[in-house]
């Protein structure tokens, strides 16, 4: 490892939790903050959200419950002079702070060096017309686009690229103020809304209904890098991913498309010089191999909390590591404790990350889902199948819907449903596939992937297979199915009028009983030691041995939601 | 520990035969529950605002008449609001019940007497056995009326008669005692002069508990699991309750990126997070946090719309001292006027539906505009008003925004007595 001298680091944290910017930022600075003090380094933090768990007394060496703006973090500089910053680790709120203080010369004049990723690295991926300049200087795909400073600008480069155009705010949190306009009136309107935040948007050919992808990937400064985990869009592009439904890893692409997705993510950040870890998203053709290079996230993102938690892998922490000089080799997963930090983890099991939304909260807001993120909280489930997964999902948002079998959500206009999203888009599906729509009439409407939709269908499938039974003639075969496809025994109750508690009693009689699976990202080449676990039908022993009788099951809050939320973690 | 979420399970978990640590699960339900807590308190000889378990529309006007509107309507189990209104008349009674109902399905709806003009008061604590361990009392900027959640909450209480707190602990002791509470809980007031009712208890962790322990540096979830554990905790030094600091913690919301939502204050929270600052007095905390929550400080330009004559009444002060401190004012008519007769003067600006110049929403496109105080006619109507499009425009276009008329006072207040290059960057430890 390189020497670095550094003694006292400044890390800044990302603030009050909001749409766009929730619990992942304090996993990532927490981790941080642990990864730094781990090398005998002082942290100091900056951070007004006092609910967090990195601002709790016994991580940091120095809490600033101060607003993260630049004349206050530059007071505290002055105050503290820290031999370093991070910036990344804090979301947008402290990279934008972190560019400003930078321009500003404000690291320069007391003597901070920016760890990780330099920052004329963050501004290449954060200004579009620099980003779009970088890829194609190794002749990558990226969507044409332009960056204007005028709405008369605006309309110019849109009539050019052809309508619809998509329209992004450069330096954005969670997609803030973006969107789609059809016609040169709508455009005119999301512009005018846009500079009022901005003094620079950008223009740019619009993908709806290509699939999206993203990966997770870092890099040390010996130029090593792994593809740590790859996520898929069960919605298509033009839906914010903060609002999607998100699979690791991913679920439809054949092995080429991975493979290429996957060096074209190594080439892109090899290429930035990006040190520490970075989020790559994709557009892919559903018809060719076609693909653009949607955005590069130079810092841990909400992707980066997902893929961490996906694969065991502990991206900010190693990230950390990364960005004080180490190189991939010499840094232990602590997590599997086994490999080092440059095995690429490999999934035998597939997760579901679910948005929870709250928008019946709020008077007279639109209850669509589109470029522009709404939803306040996530969960994320594990399971065998990417039905079962879903279905936990489903439940664990806690929405009072029992899973996607049973949910009973009514729709005036179920095409109108499908091809407008709202937050009940995957219910629309379940409903149009139990009314009798094909599977492809629905991706017509929906640009959901047939794949997803064929899946769903086997949860429609196995809902009327249920109705033909009552509980007493339920062959455990057919409840073993259910179960491996994620039906809760609530569900099940439903479906053959009994009672979940009935349900219990009888599948425990009939031996269908749930196994607890340890998340294995090692491929069996080593023994799994990680604490990540999950219970599923679709196994046939356990894992762990349940020896220690003096154990507390500790019940969490679950998603994020309008009035429970971090200061419950 | 994981808030309103698990404590739901508490009973169902304890039938199925699973030992729950802390507070009994019946115990739990006595607290839920709003018939056996209240008949709690009535043993206790505790006050409440006047309430009743309803099942039809018929009983519950009858029982809004006989209280007097407002009224507070909301479905038992009620976790941030939901569902929860406050019915001005017989008509938004309806309006609301209807509501209430599609969301509680099988679950009776409370009415209760809305207090006006009242403070909200909260305690967040830990006990043992029944025995009050440690407790934090924190008051609410806004009045009562505003959720919880929402709320700005000042710690240690700046503004709350003595008498008040001491009648607080009192009650809360009682309480304790009386459902054997071993873990952490919550209770909320509303206190109007030395008046004091309870609101709400709950018997789990608040989402006030890292406000509370950060501020004291007692670290109430600590606690509150070793006694859980049925584990010593060592006495807590009296001094350690008395600070030379004050806390406040502040909102967030969220309304930029929800198109069209109505960025307004009420009894269902709408805030999606929150901070907290420390400072020498209540004026240095409170500007640090607003800033935390990305306010920016007016330099020039305010917009006036201060709602009725009792409130632009009440602001008067407020306005006055903006006047001196060389603000200048734009205002809707009637709040011109009302400026006029008390010589001071504001540039008048149509309403936008008037659709002509020059306009409010013009006037915050254009970004003339650094700060609005808008302060509601009426808490609870949904019309499709001048004042939802002022407000609306100004989230669309990143103006700041006020909607509650004592948090625009308290603001001025400290704007005019603090400066923001004044305020201090200490670090946690060095309050003490």
């Amino acid at each position: 490892m390189q020497n670095m001298k550094i003694k006292k680091v400044l890390i800044l944290g990302s603030g009050a939790i909001r749409i766009g910017q929730a619990g992942e930022f304090d996993y990532s600075g927490s981790q941080a903050i642990k990864a730094l003090k781990e090398e005998g380094i002082k942290t100091v933090l900056i951070n007004p959200n006092i609910a967090t768990i990195q601002t709790s007394d016994y991580l940091a060496d120095k809490v600033y419950f101060l607003p993260i703006e630049s004349g206050f973090v530059e007071k505290v500089i002055k105050k503290e002079k820290p031999d370093g910053v991070l910036l990344s680790f804090g979301g947008q709120t402290a990279l934008n702070v972190g560019v400003e203080l930078f321009e500003c010369g404000v690291f320069e004049k007391y003597h901070v060096k920016v760890l990780g990723t330099s920052v004329e690295v963050i501004k290449n991926t954060e200004d579009r017309d620099r980003f779009v300049k970088k890829i194609q200087e190794i002749h990558l795909n990226v969507p044409p686009s332009k960056a204007v400073s005028t709405v008369e600008d605006a309309i110019c480069v849109a009539k050019r690229i052809g309508y619809p155009v998509m329209c992004r705010i450069a330096y954005a949190l969670g997609g803030l103020g973006s969107g789609v306009a059809y016609t040169e009136k709508q455009l005119q309107d999301l512009a005018k809304k846009a500079f009022s935040f901005t003094k620079q948007i950008l223009i740019e050919e619009y993908l709806g209904g290509w699939k999206e992808l993203e990966y997770e990937v870092v890099r040390d400064r010996y130029d090593n890098c792994i593809v740590v985990c790859s996520m898929e869009n069960v919605d298509p592009m033009g839906i914010h991913t903060g609002e999607s439904i998100v699979t690791a890893p991913v679920q439809t692409l054949m092995s080429s498309e991975n493979f290429m997705l996957r060096s074209l993510a190594i080439k892109v950040i090899r290429h930035l010089g990006i040190i520490g870890e970075c989020n790559i998203q994709f557009a892919l053709d559903p018809k060719s191999e076609d693909y653009r290079i949607i955005e590069v996230n130079a810092r841990l993102s909400r992707s980066s909390a997902l893929a961490s938690k996906a694969t065991g892998y502990p991206l900010a922490f190693i990230a950390a590591k990364l960005v004080l000089g180490y190189s991939l080799t010499e840094i232990q997963n602590m997590i599997t404790g086994e490999t080092s930090a440059c095995f690429e983890p490999a999934l035998d099991y597939v997760v579901v990350k679910y948005p929870r939304w709250d928008l019946q909260k709020f008077r007279r807001v639109s209850q669509t889902i589109g470029s522009e993120m709404k939803s306040v909280g996530e969960v994320m489930a594990i399971g065998r199948s990417f039905e079962e997964a879903l279905q936990k999902a489903v439940r664990m948002l806690d929405v009072g819907l029992p899973g996607l079998a049973c949910s009973d959500c009514v729709f005036s206009d179920l095409e109108k449903e499908l091809k407008e999203p709202t937050d009940k888009r995957l219910f629309a599906i379940m409903e149009a596939l139990r009314r009798g729509y094909s599977i492809e009439t629905i991706t017509k409407l929906s640009k959901v992937d047939p794949w997803f939709i064929a899946k769903i269908q086997n949860i429609v499938t196995l809902e009327k297979v249920l109705q033909r039974y009552s509980l007493s003639t339920l062959p455990a075969a057919v409840l073993k199915e259910v179960k491996q496809k994620g039906f809760s025994d609530q569900q099940i109750a439903l479906l053959v009028k009994s009672t979940a508690k009935d349900v219990r009693v009888r599948r425990k009689k009939l031996g269908v009983i749930p196994f607890v699976k340890q998340i294995d990202t090692l491929a069996a080449e080593y023994p799994a030691k990680t604490n990540y676990l999950y219970l599923t039908y679709n196994a046939c022993n356990d894992d762990i041995v349940f020896k220690d009788k003096n154990q507390v099951v500790v019940l969490g809050g679950g998603a994020y939601r309008i009035g429970s939320s971090v200061e419950f973690d | 520990m994981g808030g309103q979420i698990p404590n739901n399970l508490a009973i169902p978990l304890h039938e199925a035969g699973i030992k729950i640590l802390g507070t009994s699960p019946a115990d739990i339900d006595c607290a839920e529950d709003r018939h056996k807590f209240s008949q709690l308190l009535d043993t206790l000889d505790v006050d409440q605002p006047l309430w009743n378990e309803l099942r039809s529309m018929d009983e519950a006007e009858v029982f809004a008449e006989k209280v007097g509107y407002p009224v507070l309507v909301r479905p038992s189990y009620v976790l941030s609001g939901a569902a929860m209104s406050i019915a001005l008349s017989k008509q938004e009674l309806r309006t609301y019940l209807k509501k209430a109902s599609d969301v509680g399905k099988e679950r009776p709806v409370v009415i209760s007497k809305f207090i006006t003009n009242a403070k909200e008061i909260e305690i967040d604590a830990v006990a043992q056995k029944g025995n009050l361990y440690c407790y934090a009392i924190s008051e609410h900027v806004e009045n009562a009326g505003v959720h919880s959640g929402d709320a700005t909450i000042v710690l240690p209480p700046q503004r709350t008669y003595l008498e008040t707190m001491r009648r607080i602990k009192n009650i809360t002791r009682k309480i304790a005692k009386s459902l054997r509470i071993t873990g952490p809980f919550n209770i909320q007031f509303i206190a109007k002069d030395n008046d004091v009712k309870v609101i709400e208890c709950n018997l789990r962790a608040s989402r006030s508990f890292p406000f509370v322990s950060k501020v004291y540096k007692i670290n109430f979830v600590d606690a509150a699991t070793k006694v859980m554990m049925d584990k010593r905790v060592p006495p807590i030094d009296r001094s350690s309750f008395d600070l030379d600091y004050v806390g406040v913690k502040a909102s967030q919301f969220s309304f930029t990126r929800l198109k069209g939502s109505d960025p307004i204050l009420g009894v269902e929270m709408t805030s999606t997070g929150e901070v907290a600052c420390l400072g020498d007095d209540f004026n240095e905390a409170f500007l640090k946090s607003l800033l935390s929550v990305g306010f920016v400080l007016p330099k020039k330009n305010i917009l006036l719309s201060t709602g009725p004559l009792e409130s632009k009444m009440e602001f008067l002060e407020s306005t006055k001292m903006l006047e001196t401190m060389g603000f200048s004012f734009f205002a809707t008519k009637g709040t011109a006027d009302f400026l006029k007769t008390h010589g001071m003067s504001a540039e008048v600006l149509y309403w936008p539906l008037d659709e002509k110049e020059p306009n409010t929403l013009s006037y915050l496109a254009d970004r003339k505009i650094d700060l609005v105080i808008n302060i509601p006619k009426n808490i609870e109507r949904e019309e499709l008003d001048n004042d939802y499009l002022i407000r609306r425009k100004a989230v669309d276009c990143n103006v700041p925004l006020i909607t509650n008329l004592q948090l625009a006072k308290r603001l001025v207040e400290a704007l005019y007595r603090t400066k923001p290059e004044e305020l201090k960057v200490k670090s946690w430890d060095e309050y003490t």
